[in-house]
């Protein structure tokens, strides 16, 4: 049969093309920079004017908007923005639904207490991967926040429709120049950058309690009923221990944003402190592996279950001020290890 | 001696009770289209709704009625009707009642096709609807490849169909597992089927798909119907019948890789709209211009269900189409085999 | 009582040779499967830990991960291949798979429903949904499919199952559409794993298993009565619809206790049943054996592959199967397509 030889030959490069897309998707190229969590914004990006001053045309990550007068009513597309818009004293009119189904993460409603009426008027747009867009339309917002990842252009012509739009880079370890991006087209930027330097200020003498080399080191893992995921360095909290001077063990120094590590391999999450939490309420995979209790940190008594959200979820300010105070308090209580 | 076709495009129009229901068809297309640029979640009274067809209306208003709301119901009615007479050809072409490209693995080969491009490349505008033709067209040749030999009739397209399309499913699963959250809710929210954001761009493209393959479709119908008769039959009355089954053949594929390729997989409507149609014409073998219309008021309502009843929630319309779909083909067997 | 000639020489040949190369395969693949894994563990320290389990890490990985890992994968592969045969012979479709009864589908739904309803988060808790949803889903399966006439039944089966397991995917589409934690745990659930289970999930399993295998061997003979046709069988004197009942309910209890404890892993019911046609030739008395030996040769054997090729992480063994089933399947139909019975 003349077809045969081209039918075997289609299906053996049918299956490599897949398993190499496969694979494709997990390579990620290691540029390591100064600091993991990149600190200024790219030249060109934002709208290198004063604050206040409107109209005014902000460069982001997708092309430019130009947004005429200052944004009081703001929708956010990519709930880890929620954080950042709070944080500068607007309470977003809508929002989409994150992955637990809050419109609000419980760390926001703790930490925003005093604006709890405004936050529970915030208007419902769906899920993240598909916002109600006429529900977008009638709230007439100034101003629409959405990240890169989840944009296609042909959404963004339809959102640019209803209001200007911003598009910041997302993904944890960008949160300091995402929120500064967002603060410049609030007319904002002011507050973000003394919010930033407050931050800093206090990371630096948090880590000036003791010298580099005998800082303890501290392990990230997310655990759901199928796996365990552990953070690098170059991951939310990875950038904020990074700024606390805290070590990471040699298991998650790699390149990329987190990896997963399979259940036989547990003791690629030890190191002098363990921070976790579960995705799904459930630590049978963590915490109840038979593998846990001969971790040091479990062992020591140094593993601390902490919140999702703020941890690994939502990459913002407030975020990031719980994650540096959980770290700070827990492993100054103990002198570090020599 | 060649049989006189030109005549044979509207042999379905003189049954008259297909004239009535192609009629009914028309009229509730038209008014779940209309519904469905009326009602949303964005509040639209009667009087600024008139206002803005007639061009008048306030900003917001105008926007989201010409650019949401129309263009949807444009690829709703497109798509509905692409599969639907997709499916009627494939059925009469297998004289199997479910053969369907969802059966043929066209579907789930175009979700693999457009995963992939999800995964390497990002979703762009280009990219998806080009994985999804690729991965459809590579996947119904290789399933035509299979049964070269006993052509396509009977039960052996529906098992080839179901193992290839059981092996793609793998695959699709397998890609999925690789992806970040983020994209896969992305991807899965497509691999649905949904018309979320659609836009003038996909409703250009599938108007200019549908009037050029749709006319063809229609065209080719004649030897449809002589192909029913059965192959000998069809032979001696002097047609063709490898030239046909493959002119047909490409037609249909091409319709629903158009589909899918602006409105991602939606299943179900090439498999039940033929039938359903049929069973209300009763009218002998299968009529593509009431398929058509079938398929097209069934999309509209299905997208409409979609759109309002769990809003702000945006339910992919494909999701509708399968959990219907489904049903009914639960309802058509056990009926079927009562009966027998 | 049989129709069929007696074996030849060679057959008989054939059958002991490949007897005696599953066994020590089976044996290899044990051995693998407890030495092998994401953390390389050396020959004698394995040694050590095997005859004298202390503490250690090593040794909780051997005795509290491999081992349950290990005879969760023989009793699954089992199970999938004589619930694959057993599936062919009803439907006497060579391309049948004991999921398309819908049983993945009802597992599957009724996962989800434990995951994102129930709050559910461990295994125990899924394996007694599952085991529930493919029930429900075989029970409704077969009462679709029985009122049509015997001979139409075959194909009746497999529609039935689809029509099923469309209505029953779109449910879980809709859940898992909502709630993206359970899709984030869902898509790896429905891939088909071995890892992260203990022994919990093994022991309310066993018993089930077990029962459907004694059912299947039971009923391998009246299957090849009926496998030439439906009236060969009632000429021997057979009554069709024991035979049909009981091998549905056989199938049900080994393809729903596979899944419910290891999620839906794909090909191996239908690949296992021909490899072994292969060996042993074309009788379902010992196709079916034989496949409760093959089983766990392919399901082990991938599940080793899948530990090895993707550390720090694994890959899981319904995709290894997938990937290995695959080219066989298709190469099966090609091979199918040149005069068997269809």
């Amino acid at each position: 049969m003349p077809f045969r030889c081209c039918r075997r030959k289609a299906l053996v490069l049918f299956f490599a093309a897949l398993v190499g897309s496969g694979c494709r998707a997990d390579t990620t190229p290691a540029k390591p920079p100064a600091f993991a969590a990149p600190r200024k914004l790219a030249a060109g990006l934002g709208s290198g004017i004063a604050d206040g001053v409107f109209p005014r045309t902000v460069v982001h990550y997708v092309g430019k908007t130009t947004i005429a007068h200052r944004p009081l009513r703001v929708a956010v597309l990519s709930t880890g923005q929620n954080d950042g818009v709070l944080t500068l004293g607007l309470v977003p009119v809508g929002t989409t639904r994150d992955d637990q189904g809050n419109l609000y993460a419980p760390y926001l409603l703790d930490g925003f207490a005093d604006r709890l009426t405004e936050m529970r008027h915030t208007a419902d747009l769906g899920v993240r991967s598909a916002p109600d867009l006429e529900v977008l339309a009638t709230l007439r917002p100034d101003l629409i926040l959405v990240n890169k990842a989840m944009l296609t252009s042909q959404m963004q012509a339809l959102y640019q429709r209803i209001a200007p739009t911003v598009v910041t880079r997302g993904n944890g370890v960008n949160w300091k120049i995402d929120f500064l991006l967002l603060a410049d087209a609030l007319g904002r930027t002011d507050l973000a950058r003394a919010w930033l330097a407050r931050y800093h200020a206090d990371a630096a003498a948090l880590a000036g309690r003791w010298p580099k080399e005998t800082a303890p080191s501290v392990s990230f893992v997310q655990a759901n009923a199928m796996r365990n995921r552990i953070m690098g360095v170059r991951s939310f909290a990875g950038s904020i221990a990074e700024d606390l001077g805290l070590q990471r063990p040699p298991s998650q120094r790699f390149a990329g944003n987190s990896q997963d590590i399979s259940a036989e391999l547990l003791d690629q999450a030890d190191a002098d402190w363990i921070f976790y939490a579960a995705r799904d309420k459930s630590l049978s995979g963590l915490t109840g592996s038979p593998l846990w209790p001969r971790l040091r940190g479990a062992a020591q008594g140094h593993s601390v279950r902490v919140g999702l959200d703020p941890f690994y979820l939502n990459a913002g300010p407030l975020a990031a001020r719980t994650v540096l105070d959980t770290l700070a308090h827990t492993t100054l209580l103990t002198p570090p290890t020599p | 001696m060649k049989p006189k076709l030109s005549h044979g495009i509207w042999a379905e129009l003189a049954h008259q009770r297909t004239r009535i229901v192609l009629g009914l068809l028309l009229a509730a297309g038209v008014a779940v289209s209309l519904m469905g640029l009326r009602l949303g979640s964005y509040a639209l009274a009667w009087q600024p709704f008139l206002a803005t067809l007639w061009g008048g209306g306030d900003d917001m208003g105008r926007m989201v009625l010409l650019d949401l709301r129309l263009p949807r119901a444009l690829v709703a009615l497109g798509a509905g009707a692409a599969l639907a007479t997709a499916g009627a050809i494939f059925q009469s072409l297998s004289r199997n009642p479910l053969a369907s490209p969802d059966i043929i693995g066209l579907t789930t080969g175009s979700a693999t096709g457009a995963l992939v491009m999800i995964l390497w490349l990002g979703d762009q505008p280009l990219n998806v609807p080009l994985g999804a033709l690729v991965g459809g067209l590579a996947t119904v040749l290789l399933v035509y490849l299979f049964s070269l030999q006993r052509g396509m009739h009977g039960q052996r397209l529906v098992l080839i169909g179901l193992a290839i399309a059981a092996m793609l499913a793998s695959v699709n699963d397998f890609l999925l597992t690789r992806a970040e959250l983020d994209q896969a809710l992305q991807a899965k929210m497509w691999l649905h089927g949904s018309l979320q954001g659609s836009g003038w761009l996909q409703a250009q493209r599938l108007g200019l798909g549908c009037a050029l393959l749709l006319p063809l479709a229609w065209l080719l119908s004649p030897r449809l119907h002589l192909l029913e008769m059965g192959d000998e039959l069809a032979t001696s009355l002097g047609l063709n019948v490898r030239r046909s089954h493959a002119y047909l053949t490409l037609v249909a594929v091409a319709l629903t890789a158009l589909a899918i390729a602006c409105a991602g997989p939606i299943g179900f409507i090439a498999l039940a709209a033929p039938q359903l149609a049929r069973r209300l014409c009763r009218a002998p073998g299968i009529g593509l211009w009431s398929a058509a219309l079938m398929g097209a008021v069934l999309c509209a309502s299905a997208d409409l269900l979609a759109r309002l009843m769990l809003a702000p929630f945006q339910i992919p319309v494909g999701l509708v189409t399968s959990a219907l779909g489904g049903a009914y083909l639960v309802y058509l067997l056990a009926r079927e085999w009562q009966a027998q | 009582m049989t129709v069929f000639p007696a074996a030849t020489p060679a057959r008989r040949l054939a059958r002991g040779v490949g007897l005696l190369l599953l066994l020590a395969a089976l044996g290899g693949l044990v051995l693998a499967s407890v030495s092998l894994g994401s953390r390389p563990i050396a020959i004698g320290r394995l040694w050590d830990v095997l005859w004298q389990p202390d503490g250690s890490m090593e040794s909780a990985i051997v005795w509290q991960m491999r081992m349950p890992r290990t005879a969760l994968g023989l009793a699954v592969g089992a199970a999938l291949g004589v619930a694959g045969g057993l599936m062919q012979a009803l439907t006497r479709n060579p391309l049948a798979d004991p999921g398309l009864l819908g049983i993945n589908a009802g597992a599957a739904l009724a996962v989800v429903l434990a995951m994102s309803v129930f709050g559910i988060g461990n295994y125990l808790g899924y394996v007694g949904f599952a085991m529930l949803g493919a029930m429900l889903a075989a029970i409704g399966v077969y009462l679709l499919s029985s009122g049509a006439a015997p001979s139409a039944q075959r194909v009746r089966l497999l529609l039935a199952g689809m029509a099923i397991s469309a209505c029953l995917a779109s449910c879980t589409g809709i859940i898992t559409l909502f709630d993206s934690n359970t899709f984030d745990a869902y898509r790896f659930w429905v891939v088909g794993a071995l890892d992260g289970r203990n022994a919990k999930v093994l022991l309310p399993m066993l018993p089930l298993v077990l029962a459907g295998i004694g059912i299947a061997l039971c009923q391998a003979r009246a299957l090849d009565a009926i496998a030439l046709g439906d009236e060969f069988g009632q000429a021997l004197g057979l009554r069709l619809k024991p035979v049909r009942i009981w091998s549905f309910i056989a199938i049900a209890l080994l393809c729903g206790a596979a899944t419910a404890a290891a999620g839906p892993i794909a090909f191996v019911g239908l690949v296992i049943p021909h490899a072994v046609r292969l060996l042993v030739g074309p009788h379902w008395r010992w196709i079916l054996p034989y496949g409760l030996l093959a089983g766990p040769v392919l399901v082990l054997g991938s599940d080793i592959v899948g530990r090895l090729i993707a550390v720090p992480s694994e890959i899981e063994v319904g995709i290894v199967t997938a990937f290995v089933g695959a080219p066989v399947l298709l190469g099966l139909v090609q091979r199918s397509r040149r005069g068997s019975a269809v």
